[in-house]
């Protein structure tokens, strides 16, 4: 309809700032996330303009080339390194951030404007916690004022336009969420470019306790759970399961060189069985994994139902089929009685007894004597635990480092100071020089209940590593770590250190700790709502919808029915608010009717007063002084007058 | 195909608009269509929705629709922008044919302002028009003139993209604001029928100023008489003014139709049209004779300039 002219189109000084500020902060959200290299490239591209902006140079060509030169350098270089949606968001980045030195027309303001809202949302790929999603719908409405400003930034003041934007924003929200409710969810066409995997957190998959110093502390969450009764109906406070309960099982490491543990590989997938009946003592709960970048997934116990899209292994680990590259959520039901009667093979027997040739004599030494002490093998493990106990062994998260071959000899009668993997790897040894079935657990213990959510969240600090022992066909947990530090285990990782610094006295401080659960709280309402609701619970919705509707239509549709008739009067009759003071008129009416002695219907007041003042022409005057207030107070519409003037009036005209 | 399309909306358009001094935009002249920056947009949504799609990503989804939604919200916006938009005739600027004439009318609306209002028509496009809440805007839209007579306003299209540009509104007025095209003064070099010569000769006398009436203060010159010096006036600012005088005069001419037969209507209309200029230039009192109508002469000063419009818009209406 609007025709371009040709014209060159110079931008104003409120433009200037406008475009500056939209690629400010559509790069914002990206700053933790993409390579230095590429923040060096975009704030030189928005410094490099605003000097073209506020000194008015003109670029030189060189400068451009140099300019597009890097770009393309630095896309070789990620398409080199690794095919990563990381690159792919970097590239198309840069190559948005560059039309900003094309600006010759409006229409370019338009196509640099529309390719940062797309840029804008792609950043959700990274990250998709609540505060971050709403920071991108933030950054959407800023550049909407932008749109809003190219037109009307004369009329309208920075401040003014931004507020209009956020409020036409908010006003849509019920049609954002009628279609997103009910928008089909459809399955992936093709498969896209992960993350690359620089962003791993949580478990290693192998544990080498001799040659950690210092044991990072991560307060990230590392998953959610809500604990349910068999209808997925959530449980009440008293209900749910003790802290020392909750020893989530990720993998099992059963491979010991002598320093590492790794996993075997040749402990492969087995087939799903039905148990034949319920068990008692099952839990029910949905755990929601936050990204982890591995195929670990987080039970109790061992499974009771089997999980969609994902192995259950031979040790009774489950791997998901695909990596956790996003948040995801899957029910689980599991029980401790599962343990019961395990039948293992010779192989594995071997292999769960495996270790190391002629190393750590002084352990071998010691577990020969101390197990003919014994009267039986429950009987050595007690043994060993009383062992830890007694011997003035201690818990801490620096110890010193093992250099010499025999680790396992240096930790238990020299240094005596270890974190749980130090426990779990000297108690799984000592087990094994006895030709007992062993293997460490690596996992999380613990978590933190929120009771605004009403759900446990486990941080990653609370990874923790056990050992399983296989007595008499049947896998025993045991936590050597309990041994040293019972509160580790009873009262979670927190009790353990004194807070020290004043980050850590902050973050413990009550204020902070109620503010942190809130927040909690809402991510994981945020999670458990927004980012998984999927066809499964679109489907749900809608039957849940169609019901209430096949309930109620027809109180709905009588009420909508009222409500349109009503304001279909309203619309039609469309009355000045002084109208509302009918019965007043009525009231007069009657009086006049009285005086005249005679009743006519359907006569206006008007007529009403010539008839009176035929009857009473002394009354002429405050007849006529009557008619013009009572006129503009029943029928302007901006009328002031006051109900008491007009009344005043009326008792003049009146009296005798 | 699209001519016939546009001769059919034309059409309808035009029953539906209303053709008055007073037109107030209201939902049955009110178009709304999506602009082109809307196919833009519409695309970038539905990459999003392909990137939420692909990365089975609900973020996506929530930023594609809140989008969509603005965008269809958007279209009342702009709707509301327009709606009773109050635009009211005001006066013209009569000009001689070939001149261009200008129209003024006043928009205004209550409680709500009116922005980025851009008003277009065959010769003219006004953009970007503000139009206060608390105050009435006036604007002015010029037009060629081609021939004499009455000349009514162009339609004029209202339209605006605001707020965010994704849909084009737009409404047109049919203003009832008619100019009046004055004959254009050509001298025909011709003697009238029936007139003394004396009353041609009136016209080329120049000497005017006189002695007898008042007429206007101008600025001393050396040389002037003293007697005419305004000297209130000069005490009052320290300026010295002198009086000019004119002499009133008694004597008329007629300018009449009848007196040119041997010029055709719209030649003969030029020459009166250029008498008239002249008498009233060089200050004759002059009266208008045209078939059954005829204007007397005025001879008061403060007069004249009306008595002339009055006679010229007799000439266009002829």
């Amino acid at each position: 309809m609007t025709k371009n002219t040709k014209a060159v189109y110079t931008l104003n000084s409120a433009m200037k700032i406008w475009l500056i500020l939209a690629l400010i902060v559509t790069w914002l959200p990206f700053v933790f996330n993409l390579p230095v290299v590429l923040h060096f490239l975009i704030v030189s591209i928005i410094v490099c303009q605003s000097f073209v902006f506020y000194k008015k140079i003109v670029l030189a060509a060189w400068i451009r080339f140099v300019f597009i030169l890097s770009v393309l350098i630095v896309a070789g270089l990620f398409s080199l390194l690794h095919y990563s949606v990381e690159g792919v968001i970097s590239f198309s980045l840069l190559a948005v951030f560059f039309k900003i030195f094309e600006i010759k027309s409006k229409k370019d303001i338009y196509v640099l404007l529309m390719s940062l809202l797309f840029v804008n949302s792609t950043a959700c790929i990274l990250n998709q916690s609540l505060f971050y999603s709403v920071w991108l719908i933030v950054n959407m409405s800023i550049l909407l004022s932008v749109f809003v400003a190219i037109e009307h930034h004369q009329a309208m003041s920075f401040h003014k336009i931004i507020g209009f934007t956020v409020k036409q924003m908010l006003i849509c929200i019920p049609l954002m969420l009628i279609v997103f409710l009910m928008f089909p969810r459809i399955n992936a066409f093709w498969s896209m470019p992960g993350l690359s995997d620089q962003a791993t957190t949580g478990l290693s998959d192998s544990l080498s306790p001799g040659s950690i110093a210092n044991l990072a502390q991560s307060n990230a969450a590392a998953f959610r759970v809500t604990f349910t009764d068999k209808n997925k109906k959530p449980i009440s406070l008293q209900q749910q399961p003790k802290l020392s309960d909750l020893y989530w099982r990720a993998m099992t490491l059963d491979y010991f060189d002598g320093k590492t543990w790794s996993q075997n590989d040749q402990f492969s997938e087995i087939k799903w069985q039905k148990p034949k009946v319920e068990m008692a003592d099952s839990r029910y709960y949905q755990i929601i994994m936050q990204p982890s970048f591995q195929r670990l997934m987080l039970i109790l116990d061992r499974l009771s139902t089997n999980i969609k899209q994902s192995t259950l292994m031979q040790d009774q680990t489950v791997l998901a089929n695909v990596e956790f590259e996003k948040i995801k959520k899957y029910d689980v039901v599991s029980s401790r009685q599962f343990f019961d009667q395990v039948v293992i093979t010779d192989l594995q027997l071997e292999l769960l007894t495996q270790l190391p040739d002629s190393i750590n004599p002084k352990t071998y030494q010691f577990s020969q004597t101390l197990m003919q002490d014994s009267q039986s093998v429950i009987d050595y493990i007690q043994k060993v635990l009383d062992h830890f106990k007694t011997n003035q062994f201690y818990y801490t998260l620096s110890p010193p480092t093992l250099n010499t071959k025999n680790q396992i000899d240096e930790f238990l009668f020299e240094s005596k100071e270890g974190f749980c993997s130090h426990y779990a790897s000297a108690f799984t040894v000592l087990m094994r020089m006895q030709n007992i079935p062993s293997r460490i657990v690596g996992g999380y213990l613990g978590g933190e209940y929120n009771d605004l959510g009403g759900f446990w969240q486990i941080n990653q600090k609370q990874a923790h590593a056990w050992v399983e022992v296989y007595i008499n066909g049947t896998w025993i947990r045991i936590d050597p770590t309990a041994s040293v530090a019972l509160t580790r285990i009873e009262q979670g990782m927190d009790s353990m250190f004194e807070a020290n610094g004043l980050v850590e006295i902050i973050a413990r401080s009550s204020w902070m700790s109620a503010f942190q659960k809130r927040m909690d709280a809402m991510n994981y309402a945020w999670q458990n709502k927004v980012l998984n609701y999927s066809a499964n619970k679109q489907s749900k919705l809608v039957q849940n919808v169609g019901s209430w509707w096949n309930q109620n239509f027809k109180q709905v549709l009588l009420s909508i029915l009222i409500i349109s008739v009503l304001i279909f009067i309203g619309w039609a009759l469309r009355m000045p608010i002084s109208y509302l003071f009918l019965p007043l008129h009525t009231k007069w009416v009657k009086k006049l009717d009285k005086r005249l002695g005679q009743v006519k219907p359907n006569q206006s007041m008007e007529d009403k007063l010539i008839l009176f003042v035929k009857a009473n022409p002394n009354k002429k005057e405050q007849a006529e002084a009557f008619l013009t207030i009572y006129l503009s107070w029943r029928f302007a519409v901006n009328s002031n007058i006051q109900i008491t003037q007009l009344k005043q009036k009326f008792k003049q005209l009146i009296s005798t | 195909m699209s001519g016939f399309i546009n001769d059919r909306f034309e059409k309808i358009v035009k029953k539906r608009a209303e053709y008055s001094e007073h037109v107030t935009l209201s939902h049955r002249k009110i178009y709304i269509v999506p602009s082109k920056l809307s196919l833009m947009l519409l695309i970038v949504i539905s990459l999003i929705v392909l990137a939420g799609i692909n990365y089975q990503n609900n973020v996506f989804y929530i930023l594609a629709f809140w989008l969509l939604s603005l965008f269809i919200w958007n279209f009342i916006l702009t709707f509301f922008n327009l709606s009773k938009l109050e635009v009211k005739a005001k006066k013209t600027l009569n000009v001689f044919a070939g001149d261009t004439a200008e129209f003024e009318f006043e928009l205004s609306r209550v409680n709500k302002s009116v922005h980025g209002l851009n008003i277009k028509t065959d010769e003219q496009v006004l953009d970007s028009i503000f139009v206060d809440k608390k105050s009435s805007k006036s604007v002015f839209i010029k037009q060629k003139s081609v021939v004499r007579g009455k000349m009514e306003m162009h339609k004029m299209t209202f339209s605006t993209v605001f707020p965010f540009g994704f849909c084009y509104g737009f409404s047109y007025v049919y203003l009832n604001l008619p100019a009046w095209i004055y004959p254009k003064p050509v001298d025909a070099n011709v003697l009238s029928v029936n007139t003394a010569p004396g009353d041609q000769q009136i016209l080329e006398d120049t000497q005017i100023i006189g002695s007898e009436d008042f007429n206007q203060l101008k600025q001393y010159e050396p040389g002037e008489r003293l007697g005419h010096i305004h000297w209130a006036n000069y005490a009052k600012t320290g300026e010295l003014k002198v009086k000019e005088f004119v002499d009133v005069n008694s004597s008329s001419m007629w300018i009449d139709w009848a007196d040119f037969p041997m010029l055709e209507r719209e030649a003969r209309l030029s020459h009166l049209c250029f008498l008239i200029l002249e008498a009233h230039k060089k200050n004759i009192n002059f009266g208008l004779r045209l078939n059954n109508l005829e204007i007397e002469p005025v001879f008061q000063v403060e007069q004249k300039q009306s008595h002339l419009d009055h006679c010229l818009i007799q000439l266009a209406k002829f």
